[in-house]
């Protein structure tokens, strides 16, 4: 059954201004974009691109999202001064690292999750990307985040003041069970919101699944908001008014959209 | 009720040098499996095909209204018209003159620009309670997204210049059985849907040695 449009009251769009860290990553999970693996690691984002940032560029943004491929050659704490320095011009919100990347940085770093949770803290990083809560219905390669390692960072994060939300893939022609699965599993973690993502699979390795439809979106965002208490965001591409709208009658109460992209 | 999704491959003959048209046709048909719609600027017939000039007894696509003089009258008409905006809006006169002078075939319809998706469902769903023949609209300038919601919403709607994945998926979505169709009088072509598997978990290693070089 679709949404009725006539009622529907559109739902705010948060302008995302992507930071990547690296376009390459080891991890090669099936549905990323960065899962390339290159024979020689590109170089990591330079301070001097962040610092070349334009001033008016990183005020069209509502929210400052840092993350990129995992890679082994800037330490965290290098990173830890690109948030610095970027909270040096800007006061919205910034979403660095994931549990995911936090992670690998745990373990390639060895250094334990508080202690990395508690520098993006200092740094001034408001919340995690929910990169790994992918994997929490549906295990989709086996290097990725467990479902309890999963949920270590996310306790940990809540403990240290940081929020985490989550995020769920959307293939095309989801299975039934998807939300229920995914929801299942997320029962015991303490995030801040959920976010939904329909997969654009170009460049990825599942390119010959196509990409989900945004009318698939709406009977899962129905079954969230049925489900749980949670906000649900809607990652898009690009601004698509059409859809926002039906996803808006459906229940998304908020949309998130590149601006800007800042990558090595 | 009727809720096939047509698909209708449709070719638009007057881009080609005329010397050409009756090949590049064919061909366009061939590649269908013989089934196929054409709009052609000239005279010559076509199992299924809509002239873009009135001609006598053919059915005329009217991009472009004009008065017919009795020698030339067309047998049927398909308009093409924006999406009327309004009691006031003059396509709605044109679909009543339209009528009133020629069977009406089709209409199709196409989207001004700053139409909001929820105006626009407004005027598709009055002009399929108020008019009695078949709708089909632009995929093109509807966007993927409207035609999307229009397509799953109203069972009857037809989509036309669109890519053919699209509309397999779209028949998925909106759960409507596809035809491959023309206005000739051959059957309606049902086309099977492609099997989905379910993704599985990535079982790809990453190649030794890979983590800790």
């Amino acid at each position: 059954m679709l949404p009725d449009l006539q009622k529907a009251k559109m739902a705010p769009v948060l302008r995302v201004g992507n930071i990547i860290t690296t376009r390459v990553c080891w991890m090669g999970c099936p549905f990323c974009d960065l899962s390339v693996i290159r024979a020689k690691p590109d170089p990591g984002l330079s301070l001097a691109a962040v610092d070349n940032l334009d001033p008016h560029l990183a005020s069209q943004a509502d929210l400052i999202k840092l993350h990129g491929g995992l890679m082994l050659k800037e330490p965290f704490d290098y990173w830890l001064q690109v948030i610095r320095h970027l909270r040096d011009g800007y006061a919205g919100p910034v979403w660095a690292f994931s549990p995911q990347e936090l992670w690998h940085f745990h373990q390639s770093e060895r250094r334990s999750i508080r202690d990395l949770l508690a520098g993006l803290k200092w740094a001034g990083a408001t919340a995690l990307n929910p990169g790994g809560s992918e994997s929490l219905g549906h295990r989709w390669s086996s290097h990725r985040l467990s479902e309890a390692e999963w949920l270590t960072v996310a306790e940990a994060a809540a403990r240290a003041g940081i929020s985490l939300p989550a995020a769920l893939i959307v293939p095309p022609s989801p299975p039934e069970t998807l939300v229920d699965n995914y929801l299942s599993a997320l029962a015991k973690a303490p995030i801040a919101s959920l976010e939904i993502k329909p997969l654009r699979s170009q460049g990825t390795r599942l390119a010959k699944l196509g990409d989900a439809e945004m009318l698939e979106l709406i009977p899962i965002i129905e079954r969230v908001k049925e489900q749980s208490s949670h906000a649900v965001s809607v990652r898009l591409d690009r601004e698509r008014p059409d859809a926002q709208l039906f996803l808006s009658a459906a229940g998304a109460d908020r949309f998130f959209v590149p601006t800007w992209t800042v990558e090595p | 009720m009727n809720r096939a999704l047509y698909w209708m491959p449709q070719c638009d003959l007057s881009s080609f040098p005329e010397a050409f048209r009756a090949w590049y046709g064919w061909r366009f048909l061939r590649a269908h499996g013989q089934r196929g719609h054409i709009l052609t600027p000239s005279n010559e017939p076509w199992p299924s095909s809509e002239t873009l000039v009135p001609v006598k007894g053919q059915v005329w696509y009217a991009r472009q209204w004009q008065k017919v003089p009795a020698r030339i009258k067309p047998s049927a008409v398909t308009v093409e018209v924006p999406v009327p905006q309004g009691v006031s809006d003059a396509g709605l006169a044109l679909l009543s003159r339209a009528q009133e002078s020629f069977a009406l075939r089709r209409i199709v319809l196409t989207r001004p620009q700053n139409l909001t998706l929820e105006r626009l469902e407004t005027s598709v769903a009055t002009l399929l309670e108020s008019l009695g023949v078949a709708i089909w609209i632009d995929g093109q300038s509807f966007g993927s997204d409207a035609a999307s919601y229009l397509l799953a919403r109203y069972p009857s709607l037809q989509v036309t210049g669109i890519s053919e994945e699209w509309l397999g998926r779209m028949a998925e979505i909106a759960d409507r059985p596809l035809y491959l169709f023309d206005y000739s009088d051959a059957e309606p072509v049902p086309i099977a849907r492609p099997p989905r598997f379910p993704i599985l978990e990535d079982t790809n290693m990453l190649p030794p040695g890979w983590r800790t070089r």
